[in-house]
Formats: structure tokens, C-alpha cells, sequence
């Protein structure tokens, strides 16, 4: 096989995310005229023949073809210059394949899942136009296109999340969503902006090009009194907007919540493609990251937090879909720990795995919540395993998949993530803090995953009578794409190393090629191979991911008492833990009231009447710290405090000017 | 001997009267359209002072202009006032005080 | 003809002033014309006020060509920076207009009404061609004493009455405090003229610089009352609400605009030799004005008062490119300006089409379930709110880009991120009236006006935002073009 320059058909190109606007604005605008049916084919074909079209740009690709081009260039001033363009690569390629397929199944499963809803053809226009956003997202050859998806999955997101508006909490969920990624996307906005401010443009190719020389000249910035390198500042406020977009401590608050949306958005948008756009965004910059110790530090370390924190919460949680998000957001953790120690392969190897056995659980969870008249409480439910078989085989896949139990997906990757951590010396303490984390939080995955299972499908039968009447098998159109991300949850592990070979040593020679970069210092692929591979049944991960799912099989199958005198016995921490760590409670505390006093304060009316106490009752010194007290006090109505506030204020600025000489 | 800071003082005296009076004063609006005017005659006693230590004559051409605005501001005010106190019944300070917040 | 000649030489260039010309003709005309109307037909009035701002929009065009031309002995310039800011105010006065037409028809006097409102356009068109304190001062004062009258317009409302006598008195006071900083300005430079007394105070004695603080001051003062900078910013919340919606609309836009430009004229021409000083003064108002607007709107209950403190947090924002201080900064400002027109028209249009018999209309609960029973208006309202917000791709996140952009480039890379920090706070109150649209359940049954050219203005503003957010690049140009020559 000889690398050639090939390119890639342009009209091809264009057509994937195409097709998806189209169905969208079809569904959206005609949705009404063109009834259920005919909406439903519209997306549902569109998407499949995207990802057939992606299945081919990605063989494509594999044979050493790319593409690199602006389409139109957008001129904002002299110096801004915004381009829409694509650069499709192996790192691009992966993740079209990827968000299609998973796209693709949850489109089908939706014809099912949400048959007979209200808002049925809105929904099918939200997923497919969501389709295009994230394509946009990934195809995008630099920071504006990449922004621009980002904003627009946002949206989308927050509107899925908001879908059934007579819900209070899902509105709730909603606002917090929104809320939640604006902090997020401040630091992102922060971070283009200052990419753009130090290099001038935001093409990623050319940015990449430069970034070496721009570290040698050791631009940097001092802020409050640190000094901080202009490249560490950039990758830090890239890595924020991540945070809030992959639900990483302290920005996970709103994935959890966002659960309040129907499941297929669950499956599609919080667990296998969105929330995985931090994890891509930080890969695709690697050229950048590589050149910041201290932003691989920050990115390892939050990532093995979450990991660790979000496995401990998933303990506990009592709602079968509660339970696989805090799993997600454990598991995006697990992609950034693998980010932060440089193994960006094994990274975006993990989301890909991680994208068709999460998808799979959600819509397995899904399958059963339809089927149990949506109650999504597992102490009401049990041996569904008779009702049910289709949807008990592919949630078995997905949960040996997810603990980490080989030949399955979740096993390959997991366990390269551990072992890189494991090697990541160059990281110091963080570097083991990681490793632990993510070792132990096998164990807790393992445990929590088949703690749904059981008392999912077996444990004994708590279903309320008037459920049991109803419970049944899902339709074919829901079963359907479950078996097909079974075979994804299955296989994708083994594809991925054995055939792709994404965890190549030399990166440039695995699957991933030249669109991803690992300065040669700190390449934990190679110190692996260094050291040597195990067999499977040598290393820890498997032995943790064993006990977890034995540990459950005890507690939750065998002797079912165990559970309840084990909360008896540790309350304190059970409650801890089925609070989420009181971070919603935190929060209240730290920015919601203070707002509301803040806010309250600025608009209460001051009966102190501070001037007349200040200056009738006090001297001057207490009349200019009551004047200044006042100042803040406003608002109070009277037109003599408002006139005072003007002359203070322009007393206060001649006076600073003349004092300053 | 007169100098022009001389009449700065005196018009930075006035300024100050009736800047004080604006926001010192609780009781009657009347006062507040006294205040502003002494204001504007603070501010037109300076540009005759500079003007004619200046021997430009710019200065006192706007004095004119700002007698004559000064006038048609009185009139709008007290018009204003008028239909306020129609609806209120009070002219004092204090009782503008619905508008808050 | 005959050569006439007069006692003194007929001003130069006298027809650059045929736009203000024609308003002031007319709109006395229309006093007179409007005591033949009959009572129950004043709706001709006003449109015949909207005849008047056509003409004179045909007049400016026909005037306008591109360069920049001096009249009136120096008194009076148009340039292509004061005709794009009047055509921006004769809009906003249009727009404002039609928002009356039946708003006001339970008042009396409706003649005067309009007639009011082209003379505050008038003293406006003046603002912007001012060159000299003489002209700006006259500006001002007739583009405030006529909206003083227009504010407290309903008579027999007490918050109508309350909210004129407290901008009539804040107002005097800034008056008070523009003249008095002038008047060193002149003591120092012995000119009224921006440009000479420029010059003069780059040449200026150091023994003169108390004097020219004390100027520099007062004046930036009494500038910043009229855009409502903090701390002067105070009467805007009392006099928004006060004051009938369509007033209150064209408040928050068109003397906006008229202040600005005048601010960067002066700051521009008079001001570059205390470059540093006013940089400093605007960018302590500038702090202070982003967190109190974008703060005290969080409390509020009354949509006209969280509009009122969400202008002042754009006035914040706006200040910005005051700030940049060069070429792009200033039209920065003109394209926030002109998108703000548009946005927040628009939104306050929707509140007037909601005004029922007897009840206001303006708390956020009246908003409640909008969505469910005129899908349109919430429409229009969500695209006006989100753009307010600056929610990427509506003309406000242009608007806000723009100017963050030339502050960035100026170096003031801390203050754009202090405001980009308060634009996510604004966020946070515009999506809440989002919420209660599209996420509540209607409480009080809705009474709409059914008024044809008010749809057809929410409408429009609500496209404007839309295709001003896909396609920004006209307008920025245009506002490019517009600022050429300035600073």
C-alpha cells in the first residue's frame, strides 16, 4: 500500500452532512403535512445513506486518501477572515463512522420508542438536524466550524432535554444544561479567541504548523501576578469548554439531569456522540496539548477525578437511566486520563467502543423502560429476563462490554487506558493518582453495571400488578438496532486493535497516521511495549472487573439481603453517595442564592438612609464611607440618591485623575 | 483688583450651591428648578469671565443660547411638575418615590 | 433670478441642512394641520409624521454623497458617519411611530405626540452633525426637552408623571454638569470647535491640566448620562418604565445612537491629547455599567425594567469599542448600534402588541404560555431575545463581536473578558423570558392589538436579526465605510 495524495470525492463529502440538514428542515417545516410516516422514512433513510457514505469515505480514507479545502471564505474585518472548510482525516473518519452509525440505529429505534408522541415529527427533525451539527462538528478544518458545532449541538441538546416541556423537571434539566455549558463555552470562546489573538488565524492546519515555533519564543501571560505560558493558557480554556461539554467534575451537574429526555436522545446524544466532543476536541489539538505539561497534568487529573467520583455515585443510584449516566460520565474521565497521559489513540479507541456499548445500554434501558410503562425505578422491576429475551442479551453484551469483560469492546480499550496511565511517569504524582482511579473505578463499573442487571432481569419479580399485565417484548424496529450495536459492543474492540491497530506504539504507523501528534518524550504506547504485554488474565483490570461482577452476583443475586444491612451499617456514606457528593446542593450554596441576594440587594429599597445618618448624625469621614456604601445601595427611588450617585461619581473620577497626577 | 479666578471661585461656589441643593434638599421640587438654574448661572458667569479675559466673543454668544434653553427647560419642568402634582397631590421630594427597584 | 444681497454672506453649504430643514417645517406644519384633524382620525397624524421621516430620509439621500462637508461657518458637518447614525435615528423614530399608532389612541392630544417625536428626531439629526459645543448643546436640549414631555405623555398615570419630573431633574443636572466641564474646555482653548480645541490642549501648559481634568470630567459626564453609563446611568430604569412602551422603545435606541456619536466625535477630535485620561474614565463607567445592567435585570419582575437595565448592559458593551478608541472600534460601535435598533425595537414592539385593555401588560408573567397561543409572537420575541443574548449566528452576537474584537485588538484583552463574563450572565435573564413563553402555562387570557404595520414591524426586526446573524458582512462594511475620517 503506497501513501498517494489522494482526495476525496468534494460532492461526497458534502452530501454526509447534507443529507442530515435536509431530512431536518424537511421534518421541521413539512413535518406536519407529511405525517408520521412518510416523516420518519425521510430521516431515517437520510442517515442510513449518510453512514453508508461515511462507511466508504472511511475505507477510503484507510487506503491513505484525505481531504483538506475550503468551501467559502467569510470576511469579517481586515484582519478575521472565517473559513468553512473540511479536513477529513483517519481521526475524522473514525468519528463519522462512528456518530453515523450510532446515528443511524437510534434513528429506527426512535420510529419505535416514540411512536404515538405529540411531538414526533419535532423530534425527528431535532436528531437529524443534531446529525448534522455533530457532523459539522467533527468535519470542520478549523476552530470556527468546530465552534459553530459545538454551539449547535448545544442547542439541539437543550431542546431535547426540554422536549417534554410539561415536565417541571425537565425544564429544570434543561435550564441547568444551558446554564452549566455556558461556563463551559466561555472558557472555549476564550480559548479561540486567544488562538486567534497569538497565531492569527484559526485554521487548525496552520495553527498546528506554527505551534512549535510559537513555544520556542515562550509567549506568555501574567494574570494577577502568575505568569502562565501563553500556549498552557490557550490549551487550559480549550480544555474548560470540554469540561463543561463532557460533563467532567465540577461541570458533570447537568449530564445526569439532562436524563429527563426521551432515551433515544439519552443513547444518541448523551453518552456516544456529544458528550464525547470534548474528548475529540482535545485529540484534535494534541498538536498543542503535547506542548503543555502542565494542560496534560490538568486534563489527566480531572479526567481520573471524574472517573473515580462519578463510579463511586453510580454505586447507589436507584434509576436504571441514572446509573448508565453516571456510568457515561466515569467513562468520558477514562478518555481524558488516556488524553492527559498522551495515548490519543487509545483515547478516541475508547470512544468509539465506548459510543456502540453505551449507546446499546441506553437503548436497552430504553427498551425495558416502554415495556414497564415508563418507570424507570429498578426496585420495580426484576426477572424481566422472562419477558423480554432480546433485550436481556443485549444488555448482558453491553454490560460485560461496559465492565470491561474481554473478548468485548469495553475490555481493549479500558484496559490500554489503564496500562498507559500506569506507565505515565513523566506525570509524577498525577500521573499515579490517575492510575489508581481508573483501576479502582473498574472495579466500581463492574459492580454497578451488573447491580442494574441483576435486579433489572433477575432478583425476584417486584413489578406492581398493573405493569405485569403489560410487560412485553419490544417491536422489531426497536430490537433491530439493538442487535446491530451488539455486534458493534462485541466485535469493535478486537477490530480496533487487531485489524486498524489504533494502539501502534509508533503512532504514525498505527491507524491514526499523522492526525494525531505524540512528542517522543512521553509516548506511553512505547514504553509499554517496552515493558511487555500480560495476558489478559495476568493484569489487574481483569481481576478488578471479575470481582466487581462476582461482588454483585453475591449482593444481588445470591444472598439479596446483603444490600440493605450493608446501607444500615454505612448511612452516612450511602446518603453521601446517593446525594451525588452534594454537588447540586454545593452549588445552590455558592452561586444561586448569593445571585439571588446579589440581585435582591441591588433592588431593594435602603430604608437605612444612610447620607441623613451619615451626614446629619456622623462626620465626614463617615459621610464619604456612606457615600461609598451608598453607591452600591441604588436604586432606591429617590431622585436625590440618584443625584448624588452622579456627582460622587464624577467627584470620584476628578478626584482619581488628580490624585494620579 | 478683579481677577478671573476671582470669578471662578464665585461661579465654582455657585455651581457647588446648587449642586448641593439638588440632592440635600427633601422637601420641595420648587427648590430642585432654583438649584438647576443657579447651576446654569454658575456655568454662564464663566463663560462671560473667560470670554472677556479671552476677548473672544464666542463664549458670550453662548450665554445666550444657554439663557434661552435655561428658559424653555424651566417651562417644560414646571409644566411637568404641574401634572404631577394633579395625580400625586404633593410636590415634595419624597413623595416621588413609586418608580423603585 | 435676481443676485440678491444679503447684510452678510449666505452660509456656505446651506443644504446640508435640508433634511433638518424639512423636519422642522413640517412637523410646525403638522402642529398647525393637526388642529383640523378630527378626534377620532388622529391616526393620520402620525402618519403623516411617517411621510415626514420619509422625506426627510429621500432629502438626506439626495444631500448625502459620500464626503464630508462643513456648514454654517463650522457649525454644522455631514459626513458619511452622520448620515449612516441619521438614517439609523430616522428609523428608530419610524419604527416608534408605528408603535404608537395604536398605542396612544386612548390619549389625548395626539398630535402633539408625534410632532414631540420628530422634534426629538430633529435635535437628534442635530447631535450627530455637531462639531461644536454650541450645536451639540442645542441637540441635546432639544432632543430632551422634547422627550421629557413625551415621557410623562400620560397624564393622569402618576408613574408616567413620576418618571418625567425625575428625568427632567436628572437630566437638568447633567446639563448643568456638560455645561460647566465646556466651559473650561473653552476658558483653556478659547474655541467651542472639537477639532481646534483638539489641537489647542495637545498644546496646552501643564499649569492648565486641573482645568482640563475638571473639563474632561464634567463633560464625559454629562455625555454619559444621556447613554446611561454608571454611576449616571439611574434615571433609566425610572423613565423606562414610566413612560408609555412606544417611548420607552425609542429611549433605548435612537438618543443611544445620537449620544455615541457624539461621544466618539468628541473623543476622536477634542480628546486625543488626554487619551490615556479618558480611556481610564470610560473604562471604570464601562465596568461598572456591564455589572449593573447585567445584575439588577436578574430581579426584575417588570419586562419594560429588565429591559431598561439590559440597555444599560449593552450601553456597557457598547462603550467598548468607545474604548478601542480606533477605526474599527467605532464602527464596531455603529454595527452594535444598528443591531440593537432593530433587536430591541423589535422586542419592545412585542410588548405593545400585548398591552390589554386595562391591565399593563409588562410583568414577565404576562408572557406566560405566549408560545401556545400565538406561536408566531413567541417566535419573533425567542429570535429577539436569543440575539439580545448573543447567542451565536443572530445579529446580536455580531453586534457583540465586533466591538470585543477591536477592544481585543486595542489590548484591552481584560475588559473584553470581564464582559464576555456578564454576556453570560445576560444570557441567563433573556432565556428565562424564553422559559416562560415556550415552558408555562398561560394565566391571564390574551388581548392582542391586531394592528397590521406593528406585525409587519415585529416581523421584520425578528428577519432583520436572523439574516444579519447568516449574513453580517454588508452592514459591517457599510459601518467600515461610515467611520472613515473619524479619530
Amino acid at each position: 500500500m503506497h501513501e498517494t495524495a489522494m482526495t476525496l470525492n468534494t460532492t461526497e463529502l458534502l452530501v454526509i452532512p447534507a443529507l442530515p440538514l435536509a431530512a431536518s428542515l424537511v421534518a421541521g417545516l413539512f413535518g406536519w403535512a407529511l405525517k408520521e410516516r412518510l416523516t420518519h422514512w425521510i430521516c431515517c433513510l437520510a442517515v442510513i445513506a449518510s453512514a453508508i457514505l461515511s462507511a466508504d469515505v472511511f475505507m477510503q480514507v484507510q487506503q491513505g486518501a484525505s481531504f483538506y479545502g475550503n468551501f467559502w471564505t467569510w470576511m469579517l474585518s481586515d484582519q478575521f477572515v472565517v473559513p468553512v472548510g473540511m479536513m477529513i482525516d483517519r481521526l475524522t473518519a473514525i468519528m463519522m463512522l462512528t456518530v453515523t452509525i450510532v446515528s443511524a440505529c437510534v434513528h429506527v429505534y426512535t420510529i419505535g420508542y416514540m411512536h404515538g408522541d405529540p411531538g414526533y415529527t419535532r423530534f425527528f427533525s431535532y436528531i437529524s438536524g443534531f446529525t448534522f451539527s455533530m457532523l459539522v462538528l467533527v468535519m470542520g478544518n478549523n476552530f470556527f466550524t468546530l465552534f459553530f458545532g459545538w454551539e449547535a449541538v448545544g442547542l439541539v441538546s437543550y431542546l431535547l432535554i426540554g422536549f417534554w416541556f410539561k415536565r417541571e423537571s425537565a425544564n429544570f434539566a434543561a435550564l441547568k444544561a444551558f446554564i452549566v455549558n455556558r461556563v463551559g463555552d466561555f472558557g472555549f470562546a476564550v480559548g479561540i479567541l486567544a488562538i486567534w489573538y497569538y497565531f492569527g488565524t484559526i485554521d487548525y492546519r496552520e495553527v498546528f504548523n506554527q505551534v512549535e515555533s510559537f513555544v520556542a519564543q515562550g509567549h506568555a501571560l501574567h494574570f494577577l501576578g502568575w505568569e502562565i505560558s501563553a500556549i498552557t493558557f490557550i490549551c487550559l480554556a480549550l480544555f474548560i469548554g470540554a469540561m463543561g461539554k463532557s460533563g467532567q467534575v465540577p461541570l458533570h451537574v447537568w449530564l445526569p439531569d439532562s436524563m429527563e429526555g426521551p432515551t433515544p436522545i439519552s443513547a444518541l446524544i448523551h453518552a456516544a456522540t456529544m458528550v464525547t466532543a470534548g474528548v475529540f476536541m482535545v485529540a484534535r489539538c494534541s498538536p498543542m496539548f503535547e506542548f503543555s505539561e502542565t494542560a496534560l497534568a490538568a486534563v489527566t487529573l480531572v479526567g481520573a477525578i471524574t472517573a473515580w467520583m462519578c463510579a463511586t455515585i453510580g454505586l447507589v443510584q436507584n434509576d436504571i437511566k441514572r446509573v448508565i449516566a453516571y456510568s457515561t460520565c466515569s467513562q468520558l474521565g477514562y478518555m481524558f486520563v488516556a488524553c492527559g497521559v498522551s495515548a490519543y489513540s487509545v483515547g478516541i479507541f475508547h470512544l468509539m467502543t465506548h459510543a456502540y456499548f453505551k449507546a446499546l445500554l441506553f437503548l436497552a434501558a430504553g427498551s425495558v423502560i416502554h415495556a414497564v410503562l415508563a418507570d424507570q425505578d429498578i426496585r420495580r422491576m426484576g426477572q424481566l429476563r422472562k419477558y423480554m429475551p432480546v433485550t436481556y442479551f443485549a444488555m448482558l453484551i453491553a454490560a460485560l462490554a461496559l465492565s470491561g469483560v474481554p473478548p468485548f469492546a469495553g475490555f481493549w480499550s479500558k484496559d490500554l487506558i489503564i496500562e498507559s496511565a500506569k506507565v505515565a511517569d513523566h506525570l509524577g504524582w498525577v500521573g499515579d493518582l490517575a492510575y489508581w482511579a481508573v483501576l479502582s473505578g473498574v472495579f466500581m463499573t463492574a459492580f454497578y453495571t451488573f447491580r442494574m442487571f441483576f435486579l433489572t432481569f433477575h432478583n425476584s419479580d417486584r413489578l406492581p400488578e398493573k405493569t405485569k399485565a403489560h410487560v412485553h417484548e419490544s417491536p422489531k424496529v426497536i430490537t433491530v438496532p439493538l442487535l446491530i450495536l451488539s455486534v458493534g459492543a462485541a466485535l469493535s474492540g478486537w477490530w480496533g486493535v487487531e485489524v486498524l491497530d489504533v494502539a501502534n506504539p509508533e503512532v504514525a504507523e498505527g491507524y491514526f497516521g499523522a492526525s494525531l501528534f505524540v512528542m517522543e518524550s512521553h509516548n506511553p504506547l512505547a514504553t509499554l511495549v517496552e515493558e511487555g504485554h500480560h495476558a489478559f488474565f495476568l493484569t489487574a483490570p481483569f481481576w478488578m472487573a471479575v470481582g466487581g461482577i462476582a461482588l454483585a452476583f453475591v449482593m444481588y443475586f445470591r444472598e439479596t439481603a446483603i444490600p440493605a444491612r450493608l446501607v444500615a451499617s454505612a448511612r452516612p456514606l450511602y446518603t453521601f453517595l446517593l446525594n451525588k457528593w452534594y454537588w447540586d446542593e454545593l452549588y445552590e450554596r455558592i452561586f444561586m442564592l448569593p445571585a439571588q441576594r446579589i440581585g435582591r440587594w441591588l433592588w431593594q429599597k435602603g430604608d437605612l438612609a444612610i447620607i441623613d445618618q451619615g451626614i446629619i448624625h456622623g462626620g465626614f469621614v463617615e459621610t464619604v464611607k456612606a457615600g461609598a456604601a451608598r453607591m452600591r445601595e441604588m436604586q432606591t427611588g429617590m431622585v436625590y440618591h440618584y443625584a448624588f450617585a452622579m456627582v460622587i461619581g464624577a467627584f470620584g473620577f476628578l478626584t482619581y485623575l488628580l490624585l494620579k497626577g | 483688583m478683579i481677577v478671573l479666578s476671582d470669578y471662578l471661585i464665585v461661579a465654582a461656589l455657585l455651581f457647588s450651591l446648587g449642586v448641593i441643593g439638588l440632592f440635600l434638599n427633601r422637601k420641595n421640587v420648587i427648590t430642585i428648578l432654583m438649584c438647576i438654574e443657579l447651576m446654569l448661572l454658575a456655568v454662564n458667569l464663566n463663560l462671560v469671565a473667560f470670554s472677556h479675559y479671552l476677548n473672544d466673543l464666542a463664549g458670550q454668544v453662548f450665554v445666550f443660547f444657554v439663557l434661552t434653553v435655561a428658559a424653555s427647560e424651566v417651562a417644560v419642568g414646571l409644566a411637568i411638575l404641574v401634572a404631577f402634582y394633579r395625580t400625586r397631590r404633593s410636590i415634595e421630594v419624597e413623595d416621588i418615590n413609586t418608580l423603585q427597584g | 433670478m435676481a443676485n440678491v444681497t444679503f447684510p452678510f454672506p449666505f452660509p456656505e453649504h446651506l443644504s446640508a441642512l435640508l433634511p433638518e430643514i424639512l423636519v422642522a417645517v413640517l412637523a410646525m406644519a403638522l402642529l398647525i394641520v393637526d388642529l383640523f384633524v378630527p378626534k377620532e382620525r388622529k391616526a393620520l397624524t402620525g402618519y403623516l409624521s411617517l411621510a415626514t421621516i420619509l422625506v426627510a430620509g429621500v432629502a438626506l439621500m439626495q444631500v448625502a454623497d459620500g464626503t464630508s462637508v462643513t456648514a454654517f461657518y463650522g457649525f454644522f458637518t455631514l459626513d458619511p458617519f452622520a448620515v449612516f447614525s441619521k438614517l439609523l435615528i430616522l428609523a428608530g423614530t419610524a419604527i416608534a411611530i408605528i408603535m404608537s399608532l395604536d398605542y396612544i389612541r386612548s390619549e389625548e392630544n395626539v398630535g402633539e405626540y408625534f410632532v414631540l417625536m420628530l422634534f426629538a428626531m430633529l435635535g437628534m439629526m442635530l447631535l450627530v452633525s455637531a462639531n461644536n459645543f454650541v450645536t451639540m448643546y442645542l441637540g441635546i436640549e432639544l432632543m430632551a426637552l422634547s422627550i421629557y414631555v413625551l415621557v410623562g405623555y400620560q397624564r393622569d398615570t402618576l408613574r408616567s408623571n413620576e418618571a418625567a419630573l425625575k428625568y427632567f431633574i436628572l437630566g437638568s443636572l447633567s446639563s448643568g454638569m456638560l455645561l460647566y466641564g465646556i466651559t473650561f474646555f473653552y476658558g483653556v482653548t478659547s474655541s467651542l470647535d472639537f477639532k481646534q480645541i483638539g489641537e489647542a490642549l495637545a498644546a496646552a501648559p501643564s499649569s492648565e491640566h486641573t482645568a482640563v481634568l475638571l473639563g474632561l470630567v464634567f463633560i464625559i459626564a454629562g455625555l454619559a448620562f444621556k447613554v446611561s453609563m454608571a454611576p449616571f446611568h439611574m434615571w433609566t430604569p425610572d423613565a423606562y418604565e414610566g413612560a408609555p412602551t412606544p417611548i420607552t422603545a425609542f429611549m433605548s435606541a435612537a438618543p443611544k445612537v445620537a449620544g455615541f456619536v457624539v461621544f466618539v466625535r468628541i473623543v476622536a477630535d477634542a480628546l486625543p491629547a488626554l487619551e490615556h485620561e479618558t480611556v481610564m474614565i470610560l473604562s471604570g463607567m464601562a465596568v461598572l455599567t456591564m455589572a449593573v445592567g447585567n445584575l439588577a435585570a436578574i430581579a426584575q419582575r417588570n419586562i419594560k425594567r429588565m429591559l431598561a437595565y439590559s440597555t444599560i448592559g449593552h450601553v456597557g458593551f457598547v462603550t467598548l469599542g468607545l474604548i478601542a478608541g480606533s477605526g474599527s472600534g467605532y464602527a464596531g460601535m455603529l454595527v452594535y448600534l444598528a443591531i440593537y435598533l432593530f433587536m430591541g425595537m423589535g422586542a419592545f414592539a412585542v410588548i405593545v402588541l400585548m398591552r390589554r385593555e386595562g391591565i399593563q401588560g409588562e410583568l414577565l408573567d404576562d408572557f406566560a404560555g405566549l408560545a401556545k397561543v400565538r406561536p408566531g409572537y413567541a417566535l419573533a420575541m425567542g429570535l429577539l431575545l436569543f440575539s439580545l443574548a448573543g447567542i451565536p449566528f443572530l445579529g446580536g452576537f455580531w453586534a457583540k463581536y465586533a466591538v470585543f474584537i477591536a477592544a481585543v485588538q486595542a489590548g484591552h484583552v481584560y475588559l473584553v473578558i470581564y464582559a464576555l463574563l456578564f454576556s453570560v450572565v445576560g444570557a441567563f435573564y433573556y432565556i428565562r423570558v424564553v422559559k416562560y413563553m415556550y415552558f408555562d402555562e398561560a394565566r391571564v387570557p390574551f388581548d392582542f392589538s391586531e394592528n397590521r404595520l406593528m406585525q409587519a414591524t415585529v416581523a421584520l426586526t425578528a428577519m432583520a436579526v436572523v439574516v444579519l446573524g447568516i449574513y453580517p458582512d454588508p452592514l459591517m462594511e457599510l459601518c467600515r465605510q461610515a467611520v472613515i475620517g473619524i479619530g
